[in-house]
């Protein structure tokens, strides 16, 4: 670790001579990088959208039951990437897989909530909003997360949904507007056509007319600063987008896509505390082997290529990746090589920071729930666990009750 | 603190003329600014208050949307056609009363997924945004689209469904802490059987609760009428419409004493908006230094109010695009809460996207087309502060701006699309 | 120049007079040859670009002549703008310059371009804009005489800029300070960005070296052999040239994207090899043809690609089916099994993985049956896309916005086997449809079936017929489907899939005789039935016009009558692609009435 920081410190500080007065800041982070302030710590949600079959994610091959269960879309003892002796990743996870073998990757087992829906609108509100029990969407509990620490994000970007049109409902808070952006490009201030050094001039006036004081708290104020930041921030983003060279290189799927410019806003550092992106397609109802291999290809080399890349940077420490979909699938497979809505599941949590491995028994296969899976972690403490030991944001008020943490951070 | 309410006596200028034509409409070109200044406060409240027939021309272009809307049955030609009326009507303040009021029973077409039962419940509101308070609650209670958006399908004899009863309370009438969890329980009640099929209002006599409930500590048969009448008698009915309007017309934050002074007024008029809106718009408290350039412009106000201030003819279906992306999708609110607005429409990603509008319109012509050809001002600083942003924005903001107009090169519609943009870039922009 | 320097507005248009004038020069150069040959064998080598007009007066005149120019006049927008600042400007000075000119705008264009008139581009070492050589010569060089009489005085204004040398054949060089070169004789006029191009044109004129002509550039002879010389317009682009500017090719061999890949990755290769783009531009009274060529056959591509053009010995797109009131349509024509078959060899590694998620998705539709091995191989290489008008009997009333009924067309290689899937397909989409119906509470429809000419057709049909003047757009659609011998329809009406059903079932007589243009793709519009149906939603397009434009209702109309006239003006316009006998010819023909 001294080597490195060593390294890090040399590079750096040739780069910035090399570079002159404004290096690149993630150059200038990296060179300081220490441990991450709680309050610098980056949650990245990703949504899997449609209800993952986590059984064949997470495969029990140890288990008679699974094969008996599903003699058409079960995996292979031989196929899977070991984890345990009973356990096994889905054979298009190989990113994932050593990821866990690093310690990077802990599998939290079992997590769902009482009384599960099998709608996906319902369940997903569930998941989002963290109210199983009021039919209550008005917030979602990041935004009531971000609501309850709102003095900390003033004039920053404390939340972010990429590549999504709506706001996700985790996200909607009642003192915060967090944007969803489709792209960088949305996110730069553009003055039309003319030359550069008029446009300079053009951005330079604006600059100093904001930045006169107003009457401070005046809405007039609070627009100021919020322009001054926004300007700022949308320069430093251009310049590093256009500079960013990613350490690892990103799968060309969506998702690799969209996680690579997550990789380059939390190296432009502008605030931002939660992204949040969505994954879609896992409805899998009919012949599933080739859409689930897919899809969790995708998942599994974008979120490798994207903690790699962060590492490369010296920012993989400040950022914690967790997964989650609004419900598993039947334990039974269905009569078209598919399976149905169905309830528990495991959820993912990757970073260099989580305590790594499987976490919690694995649900049992014949004590079912209609034919469900039974939860034995509420995904509120999962939630819990994330807001209290990752995000240093008290859960208490934002979940509306004490959940038992769960052991990965 | 009553006597905020009392009719201003105040200096009648431009700048006054200004406010009051921001606050009941969409924004407003020289020539409107000039005829207001002109009329006079009265005779311009006699005409936002008694609308003048529309123009022939009006009639049909919207007449021609509207039958687009209901062909195509796609949403976002009933959005255009909406924003055609508030930039064209000849009466903005009911159009801006009709969207204060969609975003008060805020119901998105998301769930409802239907051009004519969006349209139908626009129609409601719009009909009686200058009559009475009370048709609209006992409309909005039978709205098809409403009781699609809330579910009210479910609302049955054994399994009351208390969605419509709680917003009824909670949104559209009193407001949190006016009411208790029970009220609700028993005001579902009132509600089962109110029911759709085949897209029409339906009481489903089966289904409905003919058992005694008690709201409000009153104790009757009620059915779902009694109960928006119990709601609009109760005391908290007039002070939460006194904050929407204050909050809509007046200032962002309103306090109690303005709340109670204009609830006091509601409840004298009886619900009755034409004499409440004219009171209002008269006061002192409308006029009051603390009320000016006090709101935070909402995606539509700053859309629009561009359009209308430079005479642009729009491309409505672009701007309707670009106020969803914005914040504010209309017919489609995000909740049933509506937008809150205020400081929640700025973040660092939208005050850009606010910024990039004025270079769109200015310097393209993705969002319509402008031209200042026939423009002749002796002082171009002075007339776009004066028409942009209508207050005194300092002598170093006026010497900046000096300096930019200075810096312009190129032909005289370009310099003065230059300087319009950057005035509109400006943070004041965002205020009204 | 200082007075030039005082009257700021009118400097624009006395540079643009003095412009002209240098073209035409001081006083007239003894004439030396006049050969009528096209002015690339005058062009020098080298060139990446080059256009060449002839002709042009011909059409100049009759356009001067058209009902549609004499209209103008009355025209409320063209009124409109000449009531504008910038309409009076433009009025001004085209008065400015017709009276310095002794003629009219239209006499000097058709003086202009009596003969012919060419462009070409040169490639400049480290330098982003390109070097030029413009040629024009007339036929009348009197008309030419009376141009440059009327401008040489301007001239006297800017002598302080102009500098003269003698170049090859003696002619006189003029150079306005140092960035144009011009230079004439009698009945032509040349002008060069450079004094090197300058000097090597006149070089080519007189004759006096050796010195090569672009009409001596391999890739420019191939094309004029392919394309001859005798057109309207005619252009050429050394795709060699520009192959190497961008390191060898276009773009990966490999395509990223399927649809491309399918559509137009034949002509993306066999561009990659061709060393022309030949394009040329043709007139009649009646039609216009817009064509590009390039040079290779298919065959040289070797085998991965020959799924994406028509094969020599089978038959090729053919044409639409002609059914009462065509409003148009297209076919495509691939080895659709083939094509997929070599995904792997054709499309970029990243994109195969879609593949797997689209045959899953399809599975849903046509559960246990794989569609590499079941389903494509059944098809034949024609996939055929109808439009025609819809009929409204299943309804009591008509929708608010009419959509035409539209029909797919599967050539069946293996008749069974393929309707049998189709079938499936058909049935599978009407059931899910319908479920949506209900969800939306709407009515759904009940499938039935009759026998027309030996032909049985499955039809949906509404149990009550759906009534009202303005119906929701949904109930534009009411799905059929018949097998007719070896073609599967699709349609959105039932009239429409009977029409076909008349046109398929009597032998085709197409022959399997290869033709000179073996067509792979057709698109075809019908201009008098595309101006019906957009007739019949005249309402939608002036809304559109007055959301989108900011139109008054009045303007709106109007617009969208003159829309229509010109619709209604042409009677078909057409795009092919196939192979001809010596490249490969993209194709946009227009007849109008």
């Amino acid at each position: 670790m001294t080597t490195r920081r060593e390294f890090l410190k040399q590079f750096g500080a040739a780069s910035l001579v090399s570079l002159g007065a404004t290096p690149p800041s993630f150059l200038a982070r990296a060179a300081a990088a220490t441990e991450a302030k709680p309050d610098e710590r980056i949650l990245v949600l990703v949504q899997l959208a449609g209800g993952n079959d986590g059984l064949n994610t997470v495969v029990p091959f140890g288990r008679a039951e699974y094969y008996k269960a599903r003699p058409g879309v079960g995996i292979g003892k031989d196929a899977v990437l070991k984890l345990n002796g009973e356990l096994g990743l889905h054979p298009a996870m190989d990113g994932f897989k050593k990821l866990f073998d690093e310690g990077w990757l802990s599998v939290v087992q079992g997590v769902g909530y009482p009384n599960p829906d099998r709608s996906h609108f319902r369940s997903m509100d569930i998941w989002q909003s963290a109210k199983p029990e009021k039919d209550d969407v008005s917030s979602g509990w990041l935004g009531r997360a971000l609501d309850s620490t709102v003095e900390q994000h003033v004039g920053k970007v404390p939340g972010l949904a990429f590549g999504t049109d709506k706001l996700p409902l985790s996200l909607v808070a009642s003192k915060i507007n967090v944007p969803t952006v489709r792209d960088v490009k949305g996110y730069q201030l553009q003055l039309g056509p003319g030359n550069e050094s008029a446009l300079k001039t053009h951005k330079q006036a604006l600059e100093r007319i904001a930045s006169r004081d107003a009457s401070a708290g005046s809405d007039l104020d609070f627009l100021r600063r919020t322009a001054r930041t926004a300007w700022s921030s949308a320069e430093k983003l251009k310049q590093i987008s256009a500079s960013y060279k990613p350490a690892t290189a990103y799968p060309g799927n969506a998702l690799g896509n969209k996680l690579r410019t997550v990789a380059e806003i939390i190296s432009g550092d502008m605030g931002t505390r939660m992204f949040y992106v969505n994954l879609d397609g896992f409805d899998t109802h009919s012949q599933q082997a080739n859409v689930h291999q897919t899809l969790l290809t995708e998942l599994s080399s974008a979120i490798s290529a994207f903690v790699g890349d962060l590492k490369g940077h010296g920012l993989a420490d400040r950022v914690m990746v967790a997964t989650f979909s609004e419900f598993g699938r039947r334990v039974a497979e269905n009569g078209s090589l598919g399976t149905d809505h169905g309830a528990a599941s495991q959820m993912f949590v990757v970073s260099p920071k989580c305590k790594g491995g499987v976490i919690g028994a694995h649900p049992s296969l014949t004590d079912l729930d209609d034919g469900d899976l039974k939860f034995h972690t509420d995904f509120r403490s999962v939630y819990a666990t994330l807001l209290d030991r990752w995000l240093n944001i008290p859960s208490e008020p934002v979940l509306g009750g004490a959940f038992r943490p769960v052991e990965f951070v | 603190m009553a006597n905020e309410m009392q009719r201003t006596d105040g200096e009648w200028s431009r700048r006054e003329a200004t406010h009051l034509l921001w606050r009941t409409g969409f924004g407003a070109s020289t020539d409107e600014i000039q005829q207001v200044t002109k009329d006079g406060l009265d005779k311009t409240l006699d005409r936002l208050l008694s609308p003048p027939q529309e123009s022939a021309e009006f009639t049909k272009s919207d007449a021609l949307l509207r039958q687009a809307a209901f062909d195509s049955g796609n949403i976002a030609d009933l959005k255009t056609w909406w924003l055609h009326r508030m930039v064209a009507s000849a009466n903005p303040l009911i159009e801006k009363l009709t969207l204060l009021w969609h975003n008060h029973f805020a119901t998105s077409n998301a769930k409802v997924d239907s051009v004519p039962l969006m349209a139908a419940q626009n129609d409601l509101l719009r009909r009686e945004s200058l009559g009475s308070f009370r048709p609209v609650l006992h409309g909005i209670a039978k709205d098809v689209a409403m009781l699609v958006w809330l579910d009210s399908n479910s609302n049955r004899k054994r399994h009351p469904n208390e969605n419509f009863a709680r917003e009824v309370m909670e949104l559209f009438s009193l407001g949190v802490g006016n009411y208790s969890e029970h009220d609700i329980q028993e005001a579902a009640r009132a509600f089962t059987g109110w029911h759709v099929r085949d897209g029409e209002f339906w009481f489903n006599a089966i289904q409905h609760d003919t058992g005694e409930k008690v709201v409000f500590t009153k104790r009757g048969n009620f059915d779902g009428g009694d109960v928006v009448e119990l709601c609009l008698e109760h005391p908290a009915c007039p002070r939460f419409l006194a904050f929407k309007l204050l909050r809509q017309f007046v200032e962002p934050s309103p306090s109690k004493e303005h709340i109670d002074a204009l609830a006091a007024r509601i409840r004298q008029h009886n619900f009755e908006w034409r004499p409440i809106l004219r009171e209002l718009f008269a006061s002192r408290l409308f006029f009051s230094e603390p009320a000016r350039q006090s709101i935070i412009k909402s995606p539509i106000e700053l859309l629009l109010g561009a359009v209308r201030q430079l005479k642009a003819k729009p491309n409505l279906q672009s701007l309707a695009r670009l106020s969803a992306e914005l914040g504010q999708d209309i017919f489609e609110p995000p909740t049933v809460k509506g937008w809150d607005g205020g400081r929640l429409w700025i973040s660092s990603t939208t005050l850009i996207q606010r910024a990039n509008f004025a270079t769109a319109l200015l310097k393209s012509n993705q969002l319509g087309s402008i031209s200042f050809a026939g423009l002749r001002v002796e002082d171009d600083v002075n007339y776009f502060v004066e028409l942009l942003l209508a207050r005194d924005v300092g002598p170093e903001a006026v010497a900046e701006l000096r300096q930019f107009a200075k810096n312009q090169t190129g032909d005289a519609e370009t310099r003065l699309r230059s300087l319009a943009q950057f005035v509109m870039q400006m943070p004041e922009y965002q205020l009204t | 120049m200082r007075v030039l320097g005082r009257c700021g507005r009118l400097r624009g248009w006395v540079l643009l007079a003095v412009v002209v004038g240098t073209f035409c020069g001081f006083g007239r150069a003894p004439a030396a040859h006049a050969a009528d040959a096209d002015l690339a064998k005058s062009t020098p080598s080298g060139a990446v670009f080059f256009a060449e007009i002839s002709g042009l007066d011909a059409w100049i005149d009759k356009l001067q002549n058209s009902e549609l120019v004499k209209s103008l006049p009355s025209n409320p927008q063209v009124q409109a703008f000449y009531a504008s600042p910038q309409g009076r400007k433009a009025d001004a000075g085209r008065k400015a310059i017709e009276n310095q000119l002794g003629m009219d705008l239209w006499t000097l264009s058709k003086t202009a371009f009596s003969g012919r008139v060419s462009v070409a581009l040169y490639p400049h070492e480290g330098r982003k804009e390109p070097d030029a050589v413009i040629a024009v010569r007339v036929k009348d060089a009197a008309a030419l005489d009376k141009i440059r009489e009327r401008i040489t005085p301007l001239l006297t204004l800017i002598e302080d800029q102009i500098s003269q040398t003698t170049g090859p054949g003696n002619v006189p060089v003029r150079s306005i300070d140092g960035k144009v070169f011009i230079a004439e004789r009698d009945d032509w006029i040349v002008a060069a960005s450079t004094s090197e191009l300058m000097n090597r044109t006149l070089s080519l004129r007189a004759g006096s070296d050796g010195s090569k002509s672009l009409a001596d550039d391999a890739p420019f002879v191939a094309m004029t052999k392919q394309l001859g010389s005798q057109h309207l317009v005619r252009s050429y682009v050394n795709l060699e040239l520009v192959a190497q500017g961008m390191g060898g090719r276009f773009g990966p061999e490999k395509l990223d994207n399927p649809g491309v890949s399918l559509l137009l990755g034949g002509l993306y290769e066999l561009a990659n090899r061709s060393p022309f783009l030949g394009s040329t531009l043709d007139l009649d009274s009646q039609r216009l043809v817009f064509a590009h060529s390039i040079a290779g056959k298919p065959e040289s591509l070797g085998e991965k690609y020959a799924p994406l053009f028509a094969a020599a010995d089978k038959p090729d797109a053919g044409s639409l089916p002609k059914v009462p009131g065509l409003i148009g349509g297209l076919i495509l024509h691939r080895d659709f099994a083939g094509w997929y078959k070599r995904r792997e060899e054709l499309l970029d590694a990243k994109v195969l993985p879609e593949f797997d998620k689209f045959e899953a998705g399809l599975a849903n539709l046509l559960p246990g049956k794989d569609y590499a091995t079941d389903i494509l191989p059944s098809f034949g290489r024609n996939l055929t896309f109808v439009a025609a008008p819809q009929d409204y009997a299943h309804l009591n009333g008509k929708p608010g916005l009419q959509l035409p009924g539209f029909a797919l067309v599967w050539d069946l290689a293996k008749p069974e086997e393929g309707e049998q899937t189709l079938n499936l397909l058909f049935q599978t989409v009407a059931t899910i449809s319908n479920l949506n119906a209900g969800q939306q509470g709407r009515q759904p429809w009940v499938l039935s079936s009759e026998s027309y000419k030996d032909v049985q057709i499955q039809f949906g049909k509404y149990s009550q017929k759906p009534k009202g003047d303005r119906l929701p757009i949904v109930y534009n659609f009411m799905p059929a489907a018949a097998r007719v011998r070896d073609k599967f329809v699709m349609a959105s009406s039932v009239d429409l899939c009977k029409h076909l059903v008349d046109v398929y079932s009597s032998p085709t007589t197409t022959t399997a005789t290869a033709k000179p243009t073996r067509n792979d793709f057709l698109f075809e519009l019908t201009g008098e039935s595309l101006a019906n149906i957009l007739d019949a939603n005249r309402g939608m397009l002036e809304a559109r016009s007055v959301a989108q434009e900011g139109k008054t209702s009045d303007q709106a109309q109007t617009d969208v009558t003159t829309l229509l006239q010109l619709v209604r003006a042409v009677r078909t316009l057409r795009l092919t692609t196939g192979t001809e006998a010596d490249g490969y010819r993209v194709q946009l023909e227009a007849v109008w009435k």
